[in-house]
């Protein structure tokens, strides 16, 4: 037994070590010279020193993809088609790949190592992708813990997005800067500024960045990202479903819409537990009087408290999915809260005759 | 039990989900918590991470992994490093449950990292090294949904 664990430990430290001499010899014996990055067949070429990742090269020539981890291979969110130059696929990749995805060449920016010449290819969007430097030009606590920021643009100072897209802001993290995504909640109309709803996670590195921010420190952030789905067609329902800061992307949905389509209707299904969780209803409500298509249900999922007024749905949000919307009408749904809220929307939509293809969410 | 192949721990492994989707069942059809109840549905679900491992695999790479021998003993009991919570399951909260989830990912990433410690061949590695990555992924989705608070 004991000769095992002493074989189990020699070898463990002989791996260790060898990797740690492979590390070094790479990092200052490996020269790869200079790389070409081609992009998209060439719309986009970059001359890159070889050695760092593709996801360092990439947002060192400005080309922003999206990425929450700051490269650390543990968000998926880096994903690119690596046609040429790439080496094989690593296991730090499959999981976050289908695959569909594995065969067809998609790969994380930020564990395929830049060592030769590369052609890769992105969505055209995100070349318009850019980098804002901005100001904190208010605050404010929404409930307990989301806080309201909103961002005044200095350089760029405009914005073009569409409601429902994300920006990736850079906050200081122990071992240099990371980015984290946040959904945009302000309207597209509203070029010079950026507002964002940000829970407070415990322990998370940006949340707590973020509601430390005071009016007028400086912030980074990158975007606009996400494609945007939302259908042209008047007569196509909007479903909005989201609890807590996945407020954010859904007012930002409404309130395009009611700047395009006065009559469209449009569902927003918010769920929270308490009275204390809720915020938005008053203005929404106002929005009411103006759209009379706009229908507002609010469900809190804990039983209400003696004395406490309300006039809303009580239980979790799915089940007022399933109360409230007509089944069998053409619609879109737009989906951002925790993923069980998410799946068991899903479902329901289902039942009411929603395809996968008009159901769209945002799992945070 | 002692492991001798990477396929032993798979099946002990696949038992592990088995045994704790029964216990989200268990679960569901005691306690009063609606909020309870619809987090087992969602833990269920998502408790196949072997299956989502898989099925990045061709049947002849899978077949090949699990033929692969330890070369050194793994030293893990699934019957004791896997237990139900202590809470009875009428009582269990949301919280609760999501912490034991977080926990079972944890047990099961160390037992995963003993495995990629020892000499395997590239390939049978790198598909540990994607188990360890799925119970990672797993454990933040987790985090993130007992950040909200809803249920």
């Amino acid at each position: 037994m004991v000769e095992g664990f002493l074989a189990v430990g020699v070898t463990t430290s002989i791996f260790v070590v060898l990797s740690a001499v492979l590390l070094v010899a790479e990092k200052y014996l490996a020269d790869y010279g200079d790389c070409v990055i081609t992009i998209n067949d060439g719309s986009s070429v970059l001359e890159q020193k070889g050695g760092s990742s593709l996801l360092s090269a990439l947002i060192e020539n400005k080309v922003f993809i999206p990425s929450a981890c700051g490269g650390k291979g543990s968000c998926g969110f880096c994903k690119v088609e690596v046609r040429t130059g790439g080496g094989s696929i690593l296991p730090t990749e499959t999981p976050f790949m289908t695959r569909k995805e594995i065969k067809s060449g998609i790969r994380l920016a930020c564990q395929v190592k830049v060592k030769q010449n590369l052609e890769i290819a992105i969505p055209e969007n995100l070349l318009s992708v850019k980098e804002y430097n901005a100001t904190v030009g208010s605050e404010l606590y929404l409930t307990y813990d989301i806080k309201e920021v909103t961002f005044d643009l200095i350089e760029p100072t405009e914005i073009e997005q569409q409601p429902g897209q994300y920006i990736q802001i850079r906050a200081p993290g122990p071992d240099g800067p990371i980015f984290r995504a946040y959904s945009i909640s302000s309207p597209a109309y509203e070029k010079n500024k950026v507002q964002l709803m940000v829970r407070l996670i415990p322990g998370g590195i940006a949340s707590t960045y973020i509601h430390g921010l005071k009016v007028g420190d400086k912030v980074m952030f990158t975007g606009p990202y996400g494609e945007f789905e939302l259908s042209e067609d008047e007569a196509t329902d909007i479903v909005c479903v989201g609890g807590g800061a996945g407020m954010a992307p859904i007012s930002s949905i409404i309130h395009y819409v009611y700047s395009k389509w006065a009559n469209r209707r449009v569902y927003l299904f918010f769920g929270c537990r308490t009275t204390k969780d809720v915020f938005y209803l008053d203005e929404f409500k106002k929005l009411r009087e103006k759209y009379p298509n706009f229908k507002i249900i609010y469900a809190l999922s804990d039983p209400i408290e003696e004395g406490e007024e309300w006039d809303g749905d009580t239980g979790f949000i799915h089940l007022s999915v399933d109360k409230h919307l007509e089944s069998g009408k053409k619609s879109q749904a737009f989906l951002c809260g925790p993923p069980p809220m998410i799946e068991a929307v899903t479902d329901v939509l289902g039942e009411k005759g929603l395809k996968p293809e008009d159901i769209f969410y945002d799992k945070f | 039990m002692a492991f001798i192949s990477i396929g032993d721990i798979l099946d002990k492994a696949a038992d592990f989900e088995k045994a704790l989707e029964l216990y989200y069942i268990e679960i569901r059809d005691n306690t009063p918590n609606n909020g309870v109840k619809l987090l087992t549905y969602y833990l269920s679900r998502h408790r196949r991470h072997l299956q989502d491992a898989f099925n990045n695999l061709e049947i002849t790479d899978l077949n090949n992994i699990r033929k692969v021998k330890l070369k050194y003993e793994v030293g893990y009991y699934f019957e004791k490093e896997f237990h139900p919570m202590e809470t009875p399951v009428a009582d269990v909260s949301g919280n609760e449950l999501l912490e034991a989830a977080v926990d079972y990912d944890k047990k099961l990433i160390s037992l995963y990292e003993k495995i990629k410690n020892q000499p395997l061949p590239e390939g049978t590695g790198n598909f540990i090294g994607s188990l360890i990555s799925i119970e990672q992924k797993d454990i933040v989705m987790l985090k993130k949904t007992m950040a909200t608070h809803y249920y």
